[in-house]
């Protein structure tokens, strides 16, 4: 699974991005679980002042989410968590 | 305006949702009409609506967690405790709340006396402070380049005043209405830093931000109302995306449209007309800001929109050939907003 997750606005307004191929990384399958977990849940963008917002591609379906949602929130935690992700 | 030949039910309406002089006047005529024909209904209801003028705050701790608010960990009148950040963000609110009531008589930010909650310690090295529409909330910060959220008075009064306009303009966070809004947070965050310190326009650094970035970032804040786009140059943080011009305007789809990096135009509209005029900048230049904020705009205005109401509300309030219209007109001119 190929994922591709930026992160922009908030406060300082900065751009942070980061991809993943889950067959690459360890703890890929965790990741991949998060993942199919969010994708069933709605995804959308939060307009409230400073919120960050997230896209997030997975194999190519492109989801706007403000991570609100617990289950889009712990994948969004876990990818920016992933060490040696640029 | 008479309001006391409008029923009780405007007038209740005008008391809690206008503005300025027309939500007074609706006020008066509450009181008024309950004193003259000694309705207990309608004192009761004056009672309501007429805010206490106090300030109620409560700070609640995340503990890392996302759930909102949290523990409550100090309320209104509580002394200070060990946690530099609970401490910050009641003493920030207390800041911001007396600013805006003793510069601008508004009590809170809806103007009737609103609590003021935050929840520090939000989430994992956090690197954000926002709204939400009810409350603040403030991060910790990943140590590496941001430091705790609530280290800078001038982000906590950004966050409170992105409340008061939703309870004013309430402006479109996208696009020309976004960067207003972020402006108008931007412009009163750094006036209750300058208020706080009794600094003059000249004296201030007008700075947002300032503290916010730990030693190890090549950059003094986040953003920059005297030059924007200078704010920080870093090989990690990159570097400050703000325009101080129309003509460099950014088109974006990211950020909502861009409303933390176009912000920087009237950002620095702002400055110059608080530097022309001089003095204490919330006197006059903050003024016809928050009249514009409060009574003005609409939630699709544009910059040219802002730029008119600044110029027509500081000629009502100082005169059509005042130095301070004149300062705002050209301040306007002069990052190309106005022809």
């Amino acid at each position: 699974m190929k994922i591709r997750i930026t992160r922009t606005g908030g406060f300082a307004g900065r751009t942070l991005g980061r991809e993943v191929d889950t067959a690459k990384v360890r703890g890929g399958r965790q990741i991949e679980k998060l993942a199919e977990r969010a994708r069933r849940r709605p995804a959308s963008p939060a307009r409230t002042p400073d919120a960050f917002a997230y896209e997030i591609v997975i194999d190519g379906t492109t989801y706007v989410t403000g991570g609100d949602d617990p289950a889009w929130g712990a994948l969004i935690e876990r990818l920016f968590a992933t060490p040696g992700l640029q | 305006m008479r309001c006391s030949f409008l029923p009780p039910y405007i007038l209740r309406h005008l008391a809690e949702r206008a503005e300025g002089d027309l939500r007074e006047h609706a006020q008066a005529a509450l009181e008024e009409s309950a004193q003259l024909r000694g309705e207990r209904a309608v004192a009761a209801l004056v009672a309501l609506v007429v805010p206490a003028g106090e300030k109620r705050r409560t700070v609640y701790d995340a503990r890392h967690g996302r759930t909102l608010p949290g523990k409550l960990v100090r309320g209104e009148g509580d002394p200070r405790g060990r946690d530099a950040a609970v401490n910050e963000a009641y003493d920030g609110a207390g800041k911001t709340y007396d600013f805006y009531q003793k510069v601008y008589a508004r009590n809170s930010i809806d103007g009737r006396g609103m609590r003021l909650d935050s929840t520090v310690h939000y989430g994992v090295k956090f690197d954000n402070a926002q709204w939400n529409g009810r409350q603040m909330i403030y991060g910790d910060g990943d140590g590496e380049l941001f430091r705790r959220f609530t280290k800078s008075l001038d982000v906590i009064g950004h966050e409170l005043t992105h409340g008061v306009t939703q309870y004013a303009a309430n402006l479109d966070y996208a696009d020309q209405p976004g960067a207003l809004n972020e402006s108008f947070s931007d412009v009163f965050g750094v006036l209750v830093k300058q208020y706080t310190r009794k600094q003059t326009a000249a004296k201030a650094d007008w700075l947002i931000g300032a503290g916010l970035l730990t030693r190890r970032v090549q950059g003094q804040a986040i953003r920059s109302m005297k030059t924007p786009g200078t704010a920080y140059d870093d090989p990690l943080l990159g570097r400050d995306p703000q325009p101080a011009h129309m003509r460099d305007y950014k088109r974006m789809r990211t950020d909502n449209g861009g409303v933390h990096v176009n912000s920087g135009i009237p950002n620095h509209a702002f400055y110059l007309a608080a530097t022309r005029i001089g003095g204490k900048a919330w006197e006059v230049a903050g003024r016809i800001w928050y009249e514009v904020l409060t009574r003005e705009l609409h939630a699709t205005a544009l910059f040219r929109d802002c730029a008119e109401a600044t110029v027509e509300v500081a000629g009502r309030l100082f005169g059509s050939a005042s130095a301070p219209r004149d300062a705002v007109l050209e301040a306007w001119k002069t990052v190309g907003v106005l022809g």
